[in-house]
């Protein structure tokens, strides 16, 4: 189980990650996120949308009401030239936090 | 067996939107987005054979108890958050204010006193009576707003309660039942002596004459009147500076 802090911290990469892949809305990003973290993380989908929309106020992603195959009006996010920036600052960061602990955990798998 | 009342997705879908809504942390568009997000878990899990109670269920829940959501965005707009509240105490004191400029005017045109309603004028028996009216016409007003401005009070009486709802209530109605205690206290010590006729002699209701009735009605539109316009304009100024830096904002990225 993932502590709260934990939980909040990863939002923001994950969420900029599966944005990466192409446009999305709240519903099918938190199926994604459930689906990757196979039940390991417990989000709740309704904490999603506070990051998304600080996300937008920082400009890193834009969203839009569009109309969708259902007849029902969804808000659209997509990452901007910012936000793929900041994912990248955000990899590197993960990346080297993952690389530390793993020096002390499995040297092998480090060394590699 | 207890007659099972229909389901109806719409109905539950709005009591939903309805407790959102007593947390000053969304707005309407976030609660409109969050609607969407529900009505797809609702879409998706019917289609895994479950009955339209259990879809629903199940969908409010992967969504989040709207206590929990709404605090977590009020954490990303505390400035929201705060303006809300500010509204509220404004709105309290305000009609607090009107009230009691209500009840002074009428004691000022009844007996040409402008101390107001609240001044010691009235022999102590008749001002608890007075004050209970006074504070009903206030929870009144408070609970009118709530309805005004929310669309809805339900969510105080069910399970939004939260601890620090029943802490201030509990000090609010404390301080008011000491209030009326110790008036009533009062009166019934004075009556005890068997001084009441003198008393209602001394301070009892007295008609003036008509020139000491409109210097009443003066002084006490004198005393409330700027205050309470200054109350209003900042309760209008809150209610319109999200929507003027909206507008701003939008026009500086026209440009």
């Amino acid at each position: 189980m993932f502590s709260r802090e934990l939980i909040a911290a990863s939002a923001r990469p994950l969420l900029l990650s599966i944005l990466a892949e192409g446009e999305s809305y709240g519903y099918a990003l938190a199926q994604r996120a459930r689906q990757l973290s196979q039940e390991q993380v417990k989000w709740t989908d309704g904490m999603l949308y506070p990051v998304l929309h600080r996300l937008e106020e920082e400009e890193l992603i834009t969203s839009e009401w569009r109309e969708a195959e259902t007849g029902r009006e969804r808000k659209y996010y997509r990452l901007t030239r910012d936000g793929r920036r900041a994912l990248e600052k955000e990899k590197a960061q993960w990346l080297a936090a993952h690389h530390t602990l793993l020096q002390l955990w499995n040297p092998k798998l480090a060394l590699t | 067996m207890e007659p099972q009342t229909r389901f109806n997705l719409d109905d539950s879908v709005a009591a939903w939107r309805e407790e959102l809504a007593q947390h000053p942390g969304l707005n309407a568009v976030d609660a409109r987005e969050l609607e969407t997000h529900l009505r797809d878990g609702f879409a998706e899990l019917k289609r895994n054979q479950l009955t339209d109670e259990e879809a629903f269920l199940i969908a409010r829940r992967r969504v989040g108890s709207p206590v929990a959501v709404a605090d977590e965005f009020a954490k990303t707009s505390p400035a929201r958050l705060w303006s809300s509240r500010v509204f509220w105490m404004v709105f309290g004191v305000l009609s607090l204010s009107l009230w009691q400029t209500t009840f002074g005017l009428w004691w000022a045109v009844a007996t040409g006193d402008s101390g107001g309603f609240l001044a010691i004028n009235l022999p102590y028996g008749e001002r608890a009576v007075g004050e209970v009216l006074f504070l009903f016409c206030v929870l009144a007003t408070g609970l009118a707003g709530l309805w005004f401005f929310n669309g809805c009070f339900t969510g105080i009486f069910r399970q939004t309660i939260s601890r620090r709802w029943i802490l201030g209530m509990a000090v609010t109605t404390g301080i008011l039942v000491t209030l009326s205690l110790q008036n009533y206290a009062i009166y019934i010590l004075d009556s005890f002596y068997s001084k009441k006729s003198a008393y209602l002699d001394t301070h009892g209701l007295h008609v003036s004459n008509l020139f000491s009735r409109i210097y009443g009605v003066v002084g006490i539109l004198e005393n409330n009147v700027a205050f309470e316009a200054f109350l209003f304009l900042c309760m209008l100024g809150l209610v319109l500076w999200p929507r003027l830096r909206r507008a701003g904002t939008k026009r500086m990225r026209a440009a």
